[in-house]
């Protein structure tokens, strides 16, 4: 019985990132300047917000996803944000306010590109 | 005589019509450096106040969102924007229309009419117009209650904007005048400023619930990769 209520226990858990993907998260907007940096594994320019995935290698080469909030498409063209350039497989940095809770997810304000470039507000 | 052209078609389209009868049509960019919102301490009646208590303490600020679900503002919110989305007003000789970027909304302001006695409450209202010299006045009635957005409110709800034209013509205002006996202790008062649009300026179209769909998909996709998988 025990065994059962772990089983399902974990099972939730593994759920709860499918819930997350549609609940945002609450940022710590005290700080702007927050930085990760990573491969794109998807990029979704859309409204009411933007989302990448992100691959992230920690200290160790250990590899984990980081999910990625950002303005509407709307805004973002009008910003200048030229999106055709954030890509699958490009390496971006992401700068912008942190998890409260330290979970694997930001709000982006501005992103870095590979060659250089900076989109931002 | 491209040019004499040019100009004559300026003076009588453009100049001529501007001098002699107000207009507030064009494309405006909200400028949230002057424009106000509703704030903290704002003058709840006990009732009013026990209302917006009540959904702050059943929902959380940020994953309760009505707008991550592609929640329209409604009125009176939509008229104090929160957001850089631009607004488009479009003067026809029977109704003008603001068109808000912002989840496509269209508010119809019906000219030399006065307000259906039937109203059926919805999210917009009904709204009436009228010049004031060069001051354009909406009366906005027929609200539904909505207990959350930058505004809450009770069906009791009235709204007067008066538009006009500052700065010389670069800027938008709109005093909103906030009347709720539920809600509000007194009448709320708020500007909101708006920059005049350039040359190229465009509205674009602002598809939300799509993403929802998107998403009811990819975990459609993912439910049935999992049954194939077993």
């Amino acid at each position: 019985m025990k065994a059962l209520i772990v089983v399902a226990l974990l099972a939730l858990i593994t759920m709860l990132p499918v819930g997350a993907h549609h609940s945002p998260a609450n940022y710590d907007l005290t700080v702007t300047d927050f930085a990760i940096k990573g491969t794109v594994k998807s990029a979704e320019f859309r409204n009411p917000h933007s989302k990448i995935i992100l691959i992230v290698k920690d200290a160790k080469g250990k590899e984990a996803e980081w999910d990625i909030e950002f303005s509407s498409i709307n805004l973002l063209v009008r910003r200048g944000w030229k999106l055709s350039d954030i890509k699958y497989g490009d390496t971006v940095t992401c700068i912008g306010n942190p998890d409260k809770t330290g979970a694997k997810r930001m709000y982006m304000w501005s992103i870095k590109l590979a060659d250089g470039r900076e989109f931002a507000k | 005589m491209t040019l004499r052209f040019a100009l004559i078609a300026l003076i009588c389209c453009g100049y001529a019509h501007a001098a002699d009868s107000p207009s507030i049509a064009g494309i405006w960019f909200p400028d949230p450096t002057r424009s106000e919102r509703l704030p903290k301490d704002a003058p709840y009646t006990k009732e009013g106040k026990a209302i917006v208590d009540e959904w702050r303490a059943t929902h959380h600020p940020t994953i309760d969102d009505p707008g991550k679900f592609c929640q329209a503002p409604g009125m009176p919110s939509l008229s104090l924007g929160g957001a850089d989305y631009p607004v488009e007003i479009v003067e026809t000789p029977k109704q003008t229309l603001i068109l808000t970027e912002l989840h496509q909304q269209v508010r119809r302001v019906f000219l030399s009419q006065k307000h259906p006695e039937d109203l059926l409450p919805q999210r917009n209202g009904h709204s009436i117009g009228r010049w004031e010299g060069d001051v354009f006045v909406v009366d906005t009635v027929g609200i539904r209650a909505i207990t959350y957005g930058s505004v809450p409110h009770s069906d009791q709800v009235h709204v007067v904007e008066r538009l006009r034209r500052i700065d010389s013509g670069a800027s938008l205002m709109n005093e909103i005048t906030i009347t709720d006996p539920k809600m509000f202790a007194r009448p709320v008062v708020l500007h909101q400023y708006f920059k005049a649009g350039v040359a190229d300026s465009r509205m674009m179209e602002y598809e939300c619930t799509e993403s929802m769909w998107d998403d009811h998909e990819k975990e459609r996709e993912a439910k049935r990769k999992n049954r194939t998988a077993k």
